[in-house]
């Protein structure tokens, strides 16, 4: 293996990344305010055929963007009023939004795309393209693995430090680990629970919206029905590794990034395995992580999965 | 009724305050004030109402009529957040803290004042400005969780004098508090009256009322009984006013001989939740007709204790045995097979399952019985036969065996747990906080109980810290002071003396009964 | 018995609005929605095959709907029983694919068995991860479905890939390995007749039987549960063996109708089984209903696609509703009933004062 090899191993696990570290910088929030989601899995695949819906149909990567998160919100917000108004089990409205997810995707795609007896008109949808940052991205192996990326990628990054001030350094901060971690306390002193968990979620959604638009039109530039495979499951094991907290994230995208990333290395190393067994990793990865996890627990919101009432 | 001339000045009037739920009036016409400066006992049993007048006036229930009176103005107070800006504040008797942040974090969250970018610096000098003008002694950089009760209670009392509250409602402040940090606690609350803030104390405890306070205000069964000078009222007279007849605290259990043995522990150690040592090194035995009350306040290991025996909590150390048998660690099927009952600490939690039927609760626990199954079959038939007996005999209400446990009340929860506990005809019993939250009635059927199986020879192990419960139904008191028997004591031993212990001074004099 | 109409009134509750919103849907895609439905319902009703058909495709859904019924019924998330389904169905293709020399009745028992330990084995990690480290088992069921697709993918282009088919799949099992039917000429099999028996079974298990009395105690109340005596852990560990087992028998059962394995081999069957197992109330008599209809969607889908365009995929979005819409309905009793419960109640012990008094 030589550097380059190196180079592209690196630069591909940041690619890699970057749609589990913005869904799980989204659910992180989330889930510090209380709320658990797993229909993550479905909102990102939605948002990854609307970003391509919206950049074939609107021919460009911008407004694939902008409609993946607007479709997005739309999708969380039946998640977070079924869960935090009427307090309906939120693993079970999670599995149904993966449901109608999956299925609404693939019949939207059909319906707009599958025209002359196949998909796609043999025209990729605009996609987001590499920014190098200049200078930066000249530094060898370093340069080309964290500066010479689409601007998702930096942003996702952006949000980590972002994220990392809001929660240590604000009374936002305080206001949403208040409602997670004992929402009681909260709700005595004037907090508005209710408000901070539907903000939590919504922001959580717009970061999905992202991740899922990543997957269609900026690590790719199509779509195809399953795309997330597991990814938004991945992100929530994510989210375990990383403590809930913001940094601790990106070193857990960035692990996963590197075990789904393994697959091409394994490519140019010219190791024969079957390519089924190298695509197991990242699962078995994750469980061995969450399973890594678990005896310290540290960080986990106390009010995690519990709905607020008043009494 | 503000009086401009400055003699007396109500800051909180609250006049024929009503409310009620469904059938029930908690609060009936219920009047009550509170002048400047003064501590104003609100005294009562457990459903007295006078919880539910405080959250009235604290904007956590709104009242069905009445007025609510504020520094002389008739205000509306639909939430804690009004209530706060009227300057009340309110200190729960669950805290209200979250149990990650730091003092400075929790005292500042939700308040406008703190800004969104958090100067943590600015932020804990404030803390430490109010702690130096009241005589707290409180870390700003603490983290909740790693402090004594005593201590985040205080911060509770911060949290309100930092939002600006010149009225403070303590909610059965002292429950959790042994009896110097009781001292400290009403110290400063003095200090704070001295100062112009103004008290209402909710209590069921008439020796607080007594010791410390100016007025009192009895209530019992949603109505105010009267309001008082407490100067110019005494224990009996109170007591009578909260129980309506007079009431009897002597010791209830006629004296017989202590039998064999049944429960021996020995040198044993037990970690809390938090993998902290909870129990240290704890050696005492039960034996048959008697009842060993393990006396402290709430937080002292009692409870892991009792866990521990009982088989839900490892034993890290030491040695157990029950009926002769080391059974140390133990899982609790083999404890219960032994002639082990349980009476847990937490009805809903761990008591119940409060969506199964009262049926179904009667046997729990006792599901595989031989008398209950053929094979792997339930005998249904016989689960409503014995079902029925049990209810009548512990009458629980309604006798329905068809509700679920959780449509039931407190008091009958507690009866369906004790009925089911003392039909498996156990040897041992293991009581933990047996009435705590109940009312009156139900207090004493629980204590009548525990005390006719005592009679029939039962080896009973009560762990409470309601001590006057302790003094009433005890052969012999442990007393434990931070995971240590710090003293065994007869129940004729001044409570003076049984006080000091429970906060860990430790008096030559006191003999040992054991 | 008006508690048993509610409980029922509310799952049909739920099937009108998913109904009323899927036909919105389609209305709105410019679909013809008589055109769409009326096609679902040809293609189960029009005749003794297509009825038998239904019963078919509704056979995987029984088994599945069993499974994610009583590890509900047990406070267990199995989302897994999509991967163990799979694995029965791989334990039992292997089987198929090796025991060529027995006998049919033989064959197809072993297969069977090989399938349900294969579920249950499946089932049984996370169930003892969760058990033993309190890992969610949300998470790692899931990540064991994909880990279990990848290992039929592996299984179906390597090493028993049937190199004469374009798609990969596996070889065809031996031929008195094939699910004899129930009704001759229909396919209608044997298999679906034994998801009925063991719905009855496990019914009688969940309620009439101390096993049950602990699965149930367990999932309303582990801590109460673990007071009184019952080993939470096992039960854990035991729900989830018997739901594996159950969603593996219904794999294995689907191989032996299929006779071949390939990645396709369920169409997502796991997750159906959350739809049919909350419609249910996790009743396993309700499943057996509750699995028809899905399975009766399912076999109209494909129809549907053919006749009106639709796309099949229309069906999941259905699904989707449908939960929602359940478990909405299932939070509007409770707080109905909690509204009712407050009213005689708020204050247990000012009651129990006055009762005290009279």
């Amino acid at each position: 293996m030589d550097a380059l090899q190196i180079t592209n191993f690196l630069a591909s696990s940041v690619r890699m990344a970057a749609p589990l570290l913005l869904a799980s910088l989204g659910l992180v929030i989330s889930e510090r305010a209380g709320l658990i989601n797993i229909g993550v899995e479905g909102i990102m695949l939605m948002s990854a055929f609307a970003a391509y819906a919206g950049s074939k149909i609107a021919g460009g990567y911008w407004y694939g963007l902008m409609v993946a998160m607007l479709v997005s919100i739309v999708i969380i917000s039946i998640f977070a009023i079924t869960t935090i108004k009427y307090k309906a089990q939120q693993v079970i409205i999670g599995a149904a939004l993966n449901m109608f997810c999956a299925g609404l995707s693939s019949f939207l795609y059909r319906l707009l795309f599958y025209n002359t007896g196949r998909f796609d008109d043999g025209i990729a949808a605009a996609s987001f393209p590499r920014v190098a940052i200049p200078g930066l991205s000249q530094i060898p192996i370093l340069g080309p693995t964290l500066f010479n990326h689409n601007v998702l990628v930096y942003f996702s990054y952006i949000m980590v430090i972002v994220l990392w001030v809001v929660m240590n350094k604000t009374s936002v901060g305080l206001k949403i680990i208040a409602a997670g971690e004992h929402p009681k306390a909260a709700d005595s002193l004037g907090i508005n629970v209710l408000k901070v968990r539907y903000l939590a979620t919504i922001f959580s959604g717009i970061m999905m919206g992202m991740a899922g638009a990543y997957l269609s039109i900026a690590q790719a530039s199509s779509f195809g029905e399953d795309m997330t495979a597991g990814r938004g499951f991945i992100a929530m094991a994510v989210v375990i590794l990383g403590k809930w907290s913001p940094i601790g994230s990106m070193l857990g995208a960035l692990f996963f990034g590197a075990a789904t990333a393994l697959q091409l290395l394994f490519q140019i190393t010219g190791i024969e395995i079957p390519r089924n067994i190298i695509m197991m990793i990242p699962y078995i990865a994750t469980v061995v992580a969450v399973l890594a996890v678990s005896q310290n627990k540290v960080g986990a919101p106390r009010a995690l999965g519990v709905p607020y009432e008043k009494s | 009724m503000i009086d401009r001339g400055g003699i007396v000045l109500n800051v909180i009037e609250l006049n024929n305050i009503c409310k009620a739920f469904g059938d029930n009036h908690a609060n009936q016409n219920v009047c009550f004030n509170l002048k400047k400066g003064e501590i104003h006992a609100l005294l009562g049993e457990n459903g007295a109402g006078k919880s539910t007048l405080m959250n009235v006036l604290y904007g956590l229930y709104s009242c069905d009529s009445g007025d609510i009176v504020i520094n002389g103005d008739v205000v509306e107070v639909e939430n804690p957040r009004k209530a706060i800006e009227h300057g009340v504040g309110m200190v729960h008797q669950h805290f209200m803290l979250v149990p990650q942040l730091t003092v400075t974090q929790n005292i500042f969250l939700g308040m406008k004042e703190a800004g969104l970018f958090l100067k943590m610096n600015e932020l804990e000098a404030k803390v430490n400005h109010l702690n130096e003008s009241f005589g707290f002694n409180v870390d700003p950089h603490a983290v909740i969780w790693q402090l004594p009760v005593g201590v985040q209670q205080k911060v509770e009392i911060l949290k309100a004098l930092m939002r600006e509250a010149r009225i403070l409602i303590l909610d059965e402040p002292t429950a959790v508090l042994t009896p110097n940090e009781v001292e400290e606690l009403f110290k400063s609350i003095q200090k704070l009256t001295e100062s112009g803030y103004s008290i209402i104390l909710i209590t069921h405890k008439m020796e607080e009322v007594l010791d410390y306070c100016d007025r009192v205000t009895v209530m019992r069964e949603g109505k105010v009984v009267s309001t008082m000078l407490v100067s110019e009222t005494n224990h009996d007279i109170l007591a009578k006013a909260m129980v309506g007849r007079d009431v009897c605290l002597d010791r209830i259990i006629e004296p017989q001989d202590r039998g064999e043995v049944l429960l021996k522990l020995e040198n044993i150690t037990v970690k809390n939740d938090k993998c902290l040592v909870a129990v240290n090194n704890v050696s005492l035995d039960v034996g048959r007709g008697e009842i060993l009350g393990i006396a402290g306040v709430d937080g002292n290991g009692q409870l892991e204790l009792g866990e521990a025996v009982v088989g839900l909590r490892k034993i890290e150390n030491g040695k157990m045995f029950l009926m002769g048998q080391d059974t140390t660690n133990a899982v609790p099927r083999v404890m219960m097979d032994l002639g082990m009952a349980h009476i847990p600490d937490d009805r809903h939690k761990k008591g119940l399952v409060l969506d199964f039927t009262v049926k179904e609760n009667l046997i729990l626990g006792s599901q595989r019985d031989a008398k209950y199954h053929q094979g792997l079959m339930m005998n249904y038939n016989k689960v409503e036969q014995e079902a029925k007996k049990m209810v009548e005999e512990f009458d629980v209400r309604p006798r329905d065996i068809e509700l679920t446990g959780g449509m039931l009340s407190g008091g009958n929860q507690q009866k369906v747990i004790l009925a089911r506990e003392v039909s498996r005809n156990p040897e041992v019993m293991i009581a933990l906080q047996p009435t705590r939250g109940l009312d009156i009635g139900a207090i004493e059927f629980v204590r009548g109980k525990l005390i006719e199986e005592r009679k029939n020879n039962k080896a009973i192990l009560l762990v409470s810290t309601d001590l006057d419960e302790i003094l009433t139904l005890s052969d012999r008191i442990a007393i434990m002071y931070k995971g240590e028997i710090i003293g065994m004591v007869s129940p004729d031993t001044p409570v003076e003396e049984i006080g000091l212990l429970m906060g860990g001074v430790k008096k030559r004099t006191s003999k040992g009964v054991a | 018995m008006k508690e048993k109409l509610i409980s029922l009134i509310r799952p049909l509750i739920a099937i009108v609005i998913s109904l009323i919103l899927g036909a919105l849907i389609l209305f709105i895609a410019g679909y013809d929605v008589a055109d769409a439905f009326g096609a679902i319902w040809n293609a189960s009703f029009r005749n003794l095959r297509t009825i038998t058909t239904t019963f078919n495709k509704s056979s995987p859904l029984l088994f599945v709907g069993l499974a994610v019924a009583i590890s509900f019924r047990g406070n267990v998330f199995n989302i897994g029983a999509e991967g163990q389904l799979l694995m029965g169905a791989v334990f039992a293709t292997l089987v198929g694919l090796y025991f060529t020399a027995l006998p049919g009745f033989l064959l197809i028992f072993l297969m069977l068995l090989a399938g349900t330990i294969g579920g249950a084995l499946w089932a049984f990690i996370p169930g003892y991860l969760k058990a033993k480290y309190d890992v969610s088992e949300v998470i790692t069921t899931i990540m064991f479905n994909y880990i279990a697709l990848n290992f039929i993918g592996y299984l179906v282009r390597g090493p028993i890939r049937d190199t004469t088919q374009a798609e990969p799949q596996s070889f065809s099992i031996a031929r008195q390995g094939f699910l004899p039917e129930m009704i001759p000429g229909t396919p209608l099999h044997f298999g679906y007749l034994l998801g009925v028996v063991l719905a009855v079974v496990l019914f009688y298990m969940l309620f009439k039987t101390y096993v049950g009395y602990e699965v149930r105690a367990v999932g309303l109340n582990k801590d109460a549960a673990k007071v009184a005596g019952v080993n939470v852990r096992k039960t854990i560990v035991g729900t989830m063996l018997i739901s594996g087992a159950l969603a593996g028998l219904g794999g294995a059962i689907e191989l032996a109708n299929i006779h071949y394995l390939l990645e396709g081999i369920s169409p997502g069957y796991g997750f159906t089984g959350i739809a049919v197992a909350i419609l249910a109330n996790s009743n396993p008599i309700g499943v057996v209903f509750s699995s028809f209809l899905f399975g009766f969607l399912n076999a109209g889908a494909t129809s549907m696609q053919r006749s009106a365009g639709v796309s099949a995929s229309f069906v999941q979005i259905f699904q989707g509703i449908m939960i929602i819409a359940i478990a909405l309905a299932t939070v509007a009793k409770k707080s109905l009933t909690k509204k009712i419960e407050k009213k005689l109640d708020v204050k247990p012990h000012v009651q129990v004062i006055e009762e005290v008094k009279q």
